[in-house]
This record gives C-alpha cells, structure tokens and sequence, in this order.
C-alpha cells in the first residue's frame, strides 16, 4: 500500500450486515421474497436506482490457489433492481439468500466503519417502519441485527480488510487466528441458550456465532465455516491487493464494540503485515474458540500449540503488548492511539470487573440486562420471556428495541454522533474510492448504468456504455476527484479529465 | 461472571477499612443507601423493560426460524 503508515491505520474495511427477519406470530414462508419487498422501502435519499454491476464478482476463488465449482451470479434486469439497492453512500442493500444485506462503503478510519454501519442500521429500520406502514393491521415484521435463531441457524457478520497480496496467506492465517478466537471477550454480543445443545437452552454465551465453526480453514461461509476465510475476491487489482474476508465476528449494537473488533484487528493486521507480530497460536482454532464463545468465567485455559495454556484475556494482553510495541516504533495517528488506549482499558475492563464493560461491550450489557430483570421477576432461564428479551436487545425498531432503550436512556457508552450518522446515509466517505462511486451517483445519476465495489458503468451518451475501473480501492479519493468532479459539468466532461483516474495518494 | 465476583469482593475489602475507621452506625447507612439506589435503578429498568417486551414471546420464539446466511 502506498499510505504513509502514520497517517492512518492498517487499510481499508468494510463491514456486511445480514439481518434476521420473522413476523411475530409466525415464520415468513417466502424469505427471499420478504427481504425484497423489504428493501423495496428504502428511503429514496439512500437509494440510486441503478444495476449492480456483476461483471467483476466471482466469490469462487481460494486464497490456497484454487476455483472451487459453482455458478456465479448474474440476474436479469428486473431481477437485479429487486434484488440491489445501490446507495449514495456508496454502500449495497440488497437480498443474499433469505436475508436483506447491508454492506457500507470502504471505510479508511474505523471510526467512519462504525459510522456507516450505524446508518446502515438505521436505513434497514427505516425500511422497516416503512413496510409496516404499509401493512398495518397485520402482524408486525420484526428485524433483527442478531446472528443465530437459537434453533441452530446463522446468518452473517462479515469484515473486510485490505491487505498486500505480497503477505502469505498461510502466515496470515496463523498469527490472526488467536485474535479471532479471543476478541470475542469484548466484541461477542451474546445469547441465551445453545444453538447446539439443547440441555444448555439456560446458558448464556458470549459468542453468538462460535458454536457454528466447524473447521480451521475453509471457503464457505455457510456450511463446515472456518475460523479463517479463505475467499479471495479482492474486488481490486488481484496482484497488489487481498480482501481479507473475517467471518467469525458478531453483529454488534455497541458502537464501541463494532470499533474494537473492527479497529483492534486492523492494527492487529497491521503488525502482522510489517512482520512484528509473533502471537501466542492455539492448538486447535475451533475448540479455542468454542470455548471462548461460551465461558462466563473469563478463566478457561485454552491449549496453545506449544503445550502450555492460555487465557483468552491472557492472549489478548500479549496480543496488545505487541501491537504497542509495533506502533511505538512506527509511530501512530490519532486513532490508533485511542484504540489502543481503548484496547487495553477494556481488557483491564475485563480483569478487573470494572463496570465500563457493562456499558460497552455487547454480551456483558445484554446479561447484565437479563440477569436483573430475571432476578426481579423470579423466572427460571428458559423462560421464553427471556429469550424475547434477548432477541429484543437486536430488534430495529426504535420503540421495541433494548439496546435503543439502554442508549436513550444513558446507560451504555457511545461512540459517534448521531449528526454524524446522519450524514452517512447519504454520502460516501472521502478517503477511498466509495467516495467517487457515491459522489457519481449523486451527480451524474442519469448517466450512470451500474456499480460495484470495482466499476463504474456509464452511458457516455453516444457508442457502448463505458466501464470505469476502480481497482485500486485507495483512488477515487475527495481529495484526488472531488475537485475534478464539482468542476465537470457533464460526464462527457469528466471522463476527458479522468482518463486516466488519477493515482491515489 | 468472573468480573462480577471480583468487584463483589473488591467492594467488599473497601467497605471493611472504611468501617475500621467510622462509626458502625453511618457505615451501615451508607451501605444501606447505596443497597437502595441499586434496587431503584433495577426497579426503573424493569418497568423500561415491561413497557417494550413484546407480548406474545412464546409464539415468537418459537417461530423465529430462520434459514442460514452469508
């Protein structure tokens, strides 16, 4: 990456949100159809009623050097416009089997990751209010940013990180896989009751996705799921760039959760890349997580490769001991340093028992939140009520939703304002290439045809359309375009000063 | 939770220098008073809780199946 490494952290990220959605007296019995219709209701100020560009995507490839066999993706129109939603903020609504998706735009600070995903939230509640407008009478349509049904069935969380094509695949598999497994101590957002077992229906996990790993490594995100992704469709140039593809993560409805996960893992990325990370590495990847994902206690020793044992929270302390130490040397902006100050004031969190953790981290508010109520109501467990109240604390709506109460009444820990969030809703972040795919949309919209993460297709008004590359996820910057863009009075105008993009920075 | 217990015994070690210091009497009442203002909140948070909960929970529960994702 050509970024001055003291300017910002790691690369780039994005995250993608599926969402759970049932009516509340019975199960949807078309739930592809549900999610359409549901994102049929976007606001009109997110949406760019414009084709998903499918030219460039192929989620087929393995980051081990092989095609695995399968379809790829091509709708016709009218199925396309259905089922996508392109978004001025440069981010994609859209249906992925039976759930609607939000994925945001790439984000190059953390804090924006936090930002965007927030606005995706609210533009799926907005969807939400909207349908149940339309509807009302009937039963409502409750939607959920959880990611387990408690019956065995999950649905994803995903992270992007940009990274060099030139770091091993199999180096980075290794040293990233004891921060996957642990994290989960400040970003799991917790459930009751097992998806697996049904005799542990009473038992509350920190985890809601780790019981669902089967394997240490693996390209699917649906069956026999890997700690460690292997999907490469880097959605740029394939021999500069990976997309590091995190499964394992939890949707979280703490801000401060999603910017741990998301921002402790770009600096651990980080380290890794510049080769001074040297993590404690687990014998076995998914025992270590399962067993992170459902222990209250904090205390589990988990099996290292070299026969000792570890905590999760002791992993996690050699983890940032290291990490500062790499950004000691390298220097650090703004946020690395809050994030790692932030890093290491949760795990102390966390040791300790300080109350910081019951107004931040996702498990540790939702149990503080169900163990009170259940004392004061005196009902066992797996009281279904309780269950509720779980599935509750993810509910979008804003009068239904626990964590919304929590939040408007000042008892979990913020992050961004709610301005902030505003604005994210309608324009792209500056400082990647989501910035010229949103700001053409919202300029040019009549001659734009299709988007993806990689293209940009326009009508250039006389002979075929044109597909503008946007390979390199670090150009298409504000400040490279966006003078260029308010400049060209038309896309004819434009393309002559754009040929070609300018480099990034 | 390990967390909790630990703040429970850390509590527990300051109430006892404390009482070594004042008088029996106001270290009860100061206990007495923080012992209140935490039945209080989880009282206030109960009646937040009632006033949202949806109704029907067994049935949704039990609906909410959903078919896997990603």
């Amino acid at each position: 990456m050509t970024q001055d490494p003291n300017d910002r952290i790691a690369g780039i990220v994005g995250t993608e949100v599926e969402y759970g959605l049932s009516w509340a007296n019975r199960t949807p019995e078309d739930p592809e159809r549900l999610s359409s219709e549901l994102i049929g209701h976007v606001p009109e100020a997110c949406h760019a009623p414009v084709l998903w560009d499918y030219e460039n995507e192929d989620p087929r490839h393995d980051a081990r050097g092989f095609l695995v066999e399968g379809e790829r993706e091509n709708p016709d129109d009218p199925d396309n416009r259905f089922l996508n939603k392109p978004l001025y903020n440069g981010g994609r609504l859209y249906v992925d089997g039976a759930h609607p998706e939000y994925s945001g735009p790439e984000c190059a600070s953390v804090r924006d990751v936090v930002r965007y995903e927030k606005a995706g939230d609210r533009m799926v509640a907005a969807c939400q209010a909207s349908f149940s407008g339309v509807r009302s009478g009937g039963p409502p349509l409750l939607v959920l940013k959880n990611n387990s049904d408690g019956k065995g069935n999950s649905w994803g969380y995903h992270e992007n990180y940009l990274l060099p094509r030139s770091l091993p695949f199999d180096t980075l598999a290794r040293k990233i896989s004891s921060h996957l497994v642990t994290r989960v101590l400040f970003c799991g957002s917790g459930k009751l009751g097992s998806d697996m077992n049904p005799s542990d229906s009473g038992k509350y996990f920190l985890s809601q996705r780790a019981e669902f790993f089967e394997i240490p490594l693996g390209l699917s995100t649906m069956v026999h799921r890997s700690v460690v992704n292997t999907r490469d469709e880097p959605h740029s140039d394939r021999n500069l760039y990976r997309r590091f593809h995190v499964i394992t993560g939890d949707s979280n409805l703490s801000e401060i959760s999603t910017y741990l996960k998301v921002g402790t893992t770009s600096l651990v990325l980080r380290s890794l890349e510049a080769g001074a990370l040297d993590p404690p590495v687990f014998a076995d990847w998914v025992e270590a997580f399962r067993r992170v994902g459902s222990d209250m206690t904090l205390k589990t020793p988990l099996a290292l490769e070299n026969g000792k044992t570890m905590t999760a929270l002791e992993c996690q302390e050699v983890l940032v001991s290291q990490v500062r130490r790499f950004l000691e040397q390298e220097g650090m902006n703004a946020e690395s340093a809050d994030l790692l100050g932030r890093w290491e004031r949760i795990l102390e969190a966390l040791r300790s028992g300080s109350p910081l953790v019951e107004r931040s981290v996702d498990w540790a508010i939702k149990w503080s939140v169900l163990s009170r109520y259940r004392e004061k109501k005196g009902w066992e467990m797996t009281d279904s009520r309780l269950k509720m109240l779980d599935f509750q604390y993810h509910d979008l709506r804003p009068e239904r939703s626990v964590f919304q109460m929590l939040e408007n009444t000042g008892q979990v820990d913020r992050l961004v304002d709610p301005m902030e969030v505003e604005e994210a809703l309608g324009r792209p972040p500056s400082e990647t290439r989501a910035y010229f795919r949103g700001e053409m949309l919202r300029r040019f919209l009549s001659r734009v045809h299709a988007v993806s993460w990689s293209s940009v297709v326009v009508d250039p008004g006389e002979g075929p359309l044109k597909r503008l590359a946007l390979g390199d996820p670090w150009k298409g910057t504000q400040k490279r375009v966006g003078a260029l863009m308010g400049k060209s009075g038309s896309v004819e105008e434009l393309l002559k000063a754009l040929n070609p993009l300018p480099a990034g920075e | 939770m390990a967390a909790k217990d630990t703040e429970t015994k850390k509590q527990s070690g300051s109430t006892s220098s404390r009482e070594d210091q004042e008088p029996e009497a106001q270290a009860s009442a100061r206990t007495r008073q923080k012992a209140d203002e935490v039945r209080e909140e989880a009282d206030a948070l109960v009646d937040q809780i009632d006033e949202i909960l949806e109704e029907n929970a067994e049935t949704f529960v039990k609906s909410f199946i959903q078919k896997g994702g990603e």
